[in-house]
């Protein structure tokens, strides 16, 4: 008898407890629905450019916490900068897929004095802040004296030696660009600049300003920022017209199989290029799903520390470079839809720049024996573990590759196997995304699998090289030159070269991709620019740039 | 009325032994001989992608063209490996510390039992995170060591109060009139009367230190060249094997680990019956 | 019944000493295994400019490196509630960053924690009370099941059924992309949808073990002589049951609950990462792997404080359910 009524209330707890739990579940089940479609996010209130009913494109990436500390384009940490593409505009957007240059607060390609050494750009006279104040040419003058007064956000030293001299307000409506030497790739350079609002920038100091609410002139205004999402609205005012959609939400996500499986299910539109690559073939057999390939400037290597004993040795690197195979790496590890990297290290996207020779020499197809032999022949002999030796040296290095990217360890782990054939031992280590470039940065590593992405021209892409661009060991690189690697021929090319005419230009670029090839201060493996898009619920994309830029997004409308 | 619950407890009990025993033969055995039962070498890759479960790969294969069934494998002697290796360190560990402050009162157990309160407010997954990301290399060996040694809190604890209670036996104090050592007491009377509770301890740190790798590899923070079935699953999740509806990807290391994981648990608690039981019985005569 | 006050004060003695330990455990924790933080500060030079450095090297207390200094610094601010500054997310104390996270970790640790072990100890008593039957039999198979299978491969396992297949539930993150412009209830709404999920992962994950033991605990407690005794007196079978089996067997499980609580904060790394969720568990996790050291010193200290609060909670309670532990 008392065990029935035991049961009751045992009973009756167990309802109070789902009970507590089926409200959360059937409310939100409603609720599900409507967010499901992906518009009713939005308030009602909000009417679209169009003066339709609104319309919310919804963009996926990886956002980590640490990189929503703060929304100043002059970082290069502590942001998310794609975010940037949507919100700021350069003088001008260098286009990845086509190679060239659009101008966006310039509005022309610009004109070079005679003697080459002035540039002046007339501004777009249609620009305006998000806040409603005019665009002049003193933001201008502002954003380029800001890099010339903190020497630490001049990324790629616009302010060296040969380059920029000064840079003046002509009026209300165009900037000079005054010169110390020739500087042909200064065009190119200014794409790598976000024009910031001198009325909001010149009450703070540039370096740890932190921008909580960006004022940009781009087609899209920062409304707010959670744990989920980036949100942007239409810039209704934005010098092109204004975007055919009402809203711009970045959805954030963890890991790329979040994000994938969202686009898989419609929930997201598009993504700035991550995706978790075996997933593309399921992917695209929705015909409505598409991926957009480009070189890109993002080149994913092996990254050698030059100073390290063993790697300082040209042999050693070039058996690194003989034992991995690209081809394999590119087929299994990014199913394909990636850019098998040359060996010179500029990207395909810089079109006959690039020595195309060198993809098909034999000396730099995957040869297991011959990097063996080259390693015996320099003195180097295999010692127990089955790892070459010299005076002492051991060829047994650390290798970091992402955390919580398993695609990349897997990789990792392909290369490491590799590396052990060819007697280099490696003990792999992970660390975050930030963390890798960190340490990169800082020169505490042996070798990281990361990718270097390089700035829109091929004379800084060459620069990364440059002995300017590095600093020893425990000092941050000025430059991207996180190698530690110093070549003074390479360094007198490359000092040639960025005041040369076009036609010598080509053929001292050609021969420093040959002696990069040749000694190896990173291994490149390929390069990987996609966008994917679904054309499910929206059309319209321009396909000429990156899909889900700034620039295609304007266009994009709903179905 | 106790007869008719003893019996089956007994027979209960051998039944769970003898299963948990056959489960965990079965393991060793394919760890023993992996080479053997493997179909195809390790991380070999060069099959087709995302093929479904056949003759030739009974789980089918992965999105890098691997033979699932191989990898799990070879990721059964990193599993078996890990949990027991780690699982002797915490036990050796856990009864040293537990045994001797049990035994021997006042400082020397309070402060072992500080030290492991202290050592318990820190959340031992993050502490483990923090090691690995610290120690020049994570194989097989620092993900033994890093469990191993930082498992034995909660079991030092337990046989702590066990050694308590056995210490207040009259044995203890007919040995200790006899003129025995404090060592020999604890080794030779006071451990067999534990021996009950360090098996279910063993078996349940085992079982921990095997879910341990699992989250750890998962957690992408062991080696990748290793094979174990958290990388498996680690891997599986990160490549979206739920698009392909691979289930053969995901599934099989899952239930691997809880199947090996049971056979620990069948043998921990068969035996514990049957200890029970015959205690039981002796104290009933 | 009273606390007897030697037992509260040594109660109180006892954490305290704790919370002190703990503090110079974590001061020594980072600096021990990762060398000289200072120079990982240098390289990480949080904007990129050399001054910021040197700034956030001062606040740290690092620009002497002597440890005695810098543990002097590391009080001086505990004591005026400074827990320094997250070097990832300059310039935001990590106090603050913190706070961010916790109500998320919290929310869905807690519930699902009074979950699992309100379940599990219904179960484990019915299945106690009742050994043998199907009930009992299916409850032990299955909890033994549980407890043999990695948790997070049931959150996977939960995402992808009920998330992505049936599309049910969100898969991750803890709410929707259009909160901001949500009404307070739809905020609610879409907390809780998407909590439930990890809530359930995390419930099924640690009901196995509260079957377990409480079922245990309690098949021993009714086979204890008292209980014979008990019996003797002719108590009726209820009265038994409750009063002195189910009561005997819970104090165990109490103390295990206690402990849970107490671990709620630093609780569920695995799962907060599963299911993208910005926690604790997750901040900690980024922190360990960026070597964030004022951040993981931060999540540790709070950790650590809670669980010792929870414990000293639970040791003042205790003589209340358990009269023999203010004996002694």
């Amino acid at each position: 008898m008392w065990r029935k009524q035991i049961w009751k209330k045992t009973l009756a707890v167990g309802a109070v407890l789902t009970m507590m739990l089926t409200p959360l579940i059937a409310c939100s089940n409603n609720q599900a629905q409507p967010s499901e479609k992906g518009s009713a996010g939005a308030p009602a209130s909000e009417t679209s450019a169009a003066g339709g009913t609104p319309v919310s494109y919804r963009l996926g990436d990886i956002v980590n916490p640490e990189q929503t500390n703060n929304f100043n384009p002059f970082l290069k940490t502590g942001n998310y900068a794609p975010l940037f593409d949507y919100i700021y505009n350069g003088l001008y957007y260098f286009n990845p897929v086509k190679g060239e240059l659009v101008p966006r607060l310039a509005s022309n390609a610009g004109t070079w004095s005679e003697d080459g050494k002035s540039f002046t750009v007339k501004l777009n006279a249609n620009a305006k802040w998000h806040d409603g104040e005019a665009f002049t040419a003193d933001d201008v003058v502002y954003t380029f004296q800001a890099l010339k007064e903190h020497a630490a956000l001049d990324y790629y030293r616009l302010w060296g030696d040969a380059r920029l001299k000064d840079v003046k307000a002509v009026g209300e409506d165009a900037v000079t660009f005054e010169l110390n030497a020739s500087f042909p790739s200064l065009p190119n350079y200014l794409s790598t600049v976000y024009i910031v609002p001198e009325h909001l920038f010149s009450k703070e100091d540039p370096t740890t300003f932190l921008n909580k609410t960006p004022i940009g002139t781009g087609a899209f205004i920062f409304q707010s920022i959670n744990e989920s999402a980036i949100i942007l609205k239409a810039n209704a005012d934005f010098f092109e017209g204004a975007p055919k959609i009402t809203e711009l939400v970045i959805q954030r996500f963890k890991d790329s199989p979040g994000l994938t499986l969202s686009l898989q299910k419609g929930e997201i539109q598009g993504s700035t290029g991550t995706l978790a690559m075996p997933s593309l073939p399921k992917l695209l057999e929705n015909p409505d799903n598409k991926l957009q390939r480009y070189p890109g400037l993002g080149i994913f290597a092996v990254i050698i520390n030059n100073d390290k004993p063993g790697l300082n040795d040209p042999v050693v690197r070039k058996a690194i470079q003989l034992a991995i195979d690209k081809n394999e790496l590119v087929e299994k590890g990014e199913m394909g839809a990636a850019t098998v990297g040359n060996p010179g290290f500029l990207s395909q996207s810089f079109g006959d720049l690039v020595d195309q020779s060198l993809l098909e020499n034999p000396d730099y197809q995957v040869n297991v024996d011959k990097a063996n032999e080259l390693l015996a022949q320099a003195g180097y002999a295999k010692n127990s573990k089955g790892v070459y030796e010299k005076d002492g040296v051991e060829l047994s290095f650390t290798y970091y590759t992402a955390a919580n990217a398993p695609a990349q360890n897997k990789e990792a782990a392909m290369i490491t196997d590799w590396l052990s054939k060819v007697g280099i031992g490696t003990t792999i280590k992970m660390a975050t995304w930030p963390e890798l470039t960190s340490i990169a940065a800082s020169g505490d590593y042996d070798l990281i699998q990361n990718s270097i992405t390089v700035p829109p021209d091929p004379q800084a892409a060459l620069e990364v090289f440059h002995s300017k661009m590095t600093a020893p060991v425990g000092q941050n690189t000025p430059g991207l030159n996180w190698m530690r690697f110093r070549d003074d021929q390479i360094d007198a090319w490359l000092d040639q070269a960025s005041s040369a005419s076009e036609e010598e230009r080509a053929g001292l670029y050609k021969q420093i991709q040959d002696r990069i090839a040749e000694v190896v201060p990173v291994a490149v493996l390929y390069t990987s620019g996609k966008a994917p898009y679904s054309e499910t619920k929206f059309t319209g994309y321009d396909t000429n740039v990156p899909a889900t830029s700034s620039i295609s997004l304007t266009k994009v409308q709903a179905k | 009325m106790r007869n008719k619950r003893t019996l089956p407890r007994e027979r209960s009990g051998k039944a769970k032994l003898w299963g948990g025993a056959c489960i965990l033969l079965i393991f060793a055995a394919v760890s023993l001989a992996t080479a053997q039962i493997a179909p195809y070498p390790k991380n070999d890759m060069e099959f087709e992608v995302w093929l479904k479960p056949s003759a030739a790969h009974l789980l089918g294969t992965d999105s890098y063209g691997q033979d699932v069934f191989s990898q799990l494998v070879y990721g059964t002697r990193t599993s078996f490996l890990v949990g027991v290796l780690a699982g002797l360190i915490t036990t050796i560990i856990g009864v040293l510390v537990g045994v001797t402050a049990g035994f021997y009162r006042r400082w020397v157990s309070d402060a072992l039992m500080f030290v492991v309160d202290l050592l318990l407010i820190i959340p031992v997954m993050a502490l483990m995170i923090i090691l690995a990301s610290f120690l020049p290399s994570m194989g097989l060996t620092s993900i033994v060591l890093v469990i191993g040694l930082l498992s034995w809190l909660y079991m030092a604890r337990s046989i702590r109060s066990q050694t308590l209670s056995e210490r207040q036996r009259g044995y203890v104090e007919a040995a200790r009139v006899a003129g025995m050592s404090d060592l020999s007491i604890m080794l030779r009377e006071i451990l067999p009367n534990l021996y009950p509770i360090i098996l279910a301890n063993l078996v349940s740190v085992t079982t921990h230190a095997v879910l341990a790798e699992a989250g750890l590899s998962f957690l992408g923070i062991g080696d990748p060249k290793n094979v174990s079935w958290g990388t498996i699953l680690a891997l599986a999740h990160a490549n979206n094997a739920i698009m392909y509806d691979a289930w053969w990807w995901i599934v099989p290391p899952g239930l691997a680990t809880a199947l090996f994981c049971f056979g620990f648990i069948l043998i921990g608690n068969g035996s514990l019956e049957r200890f029970r039981h015959k205690r039981g019985a002796s104290q009933q005569t | 019944m009273r606390i007897q006050p030697s037992y509260a004060v040594r109660r109180v003695a006892f954490a305290a000493a704790t919370l002190l330990a703990a503090i110079v455990m974590n001061f020594l924790l980072p600096r021990l295994i990762a060398g000289n933080p200072a120079e990982m500060i240098a390289s990480q030079t949080a904007l990129g400019s050399p001054e910021v450095a040197e700034a956030i090297k001062k606040q740290f207390g690092l620009e002497n490196d002597s440890l005695l200094y810098q543990f002097k610094q590391y009080i001086v601010q505990l004591v005026h509630g400074n827990l320094g500054i997250s070097y990832f997310n300059y310039p935001t104390p990590v106090a603050e960053v913190l706070l961010k996270a916790l109500p998320w970790t919290l929310g869905i640790v807690l519930l699902s924690t009074v979950l699992s072990y309100a379940a599990g100890w219904l179960i484990g008593i019915r299945g106690a009370l009742k050994p043998g039957t199907w009930f009992d039999n299916a409850a032990l198979g299955v909890s033994f099941f549980i407890n043999s299978v990695p948790y997070f491969w049931i959150g996977i396992l939960l995402i992808l059924l009920f998330g992505y297949k049936l599309d049910w539930f969100p898969m991750g993150q803890a709410f929707s992309v259009d909160y901001d412009s949500l009404s307070a209830a739809g905020k609610l709404r879409s907390i809780s949808y998407h909590t439930v999920l990890p809530i359930v992962s995390l419930a099924i994950a640690s009901l196995a073990s509260h079957i377990l033991v409480l079922r245990n605990n309690l098949s021993r407690a009714l086979t204890e002589d008292y209980m014979v005794l008990a019996r003797a007196k002719g108590l009726s079978g209820r009265r038994r049951t409750f009063h002195y089996g189910v009561r005997n067997a819970f104090l165990p499980s109490f103390t295990g609950f206690m402990l849970s609580l107490g671990h709620v904060v630093g609780g569920a790394i695995t799962m907060e990462i599963v299911f993208s969720y910005p926690g604790i568990g997750m901040l900690t996790y980024n922190a360990i792997l960026n070597h964030d050291y004022p951040l993981i010193q931060g999540a540790f200290l709070m950790i650590a404080v809670s669980i010792i609060a929870v414990n000293l909670l639970a040791d003042l309670i205790y003589p209340f359910i358990d009269p023999r532990v203010n004996l002694n």
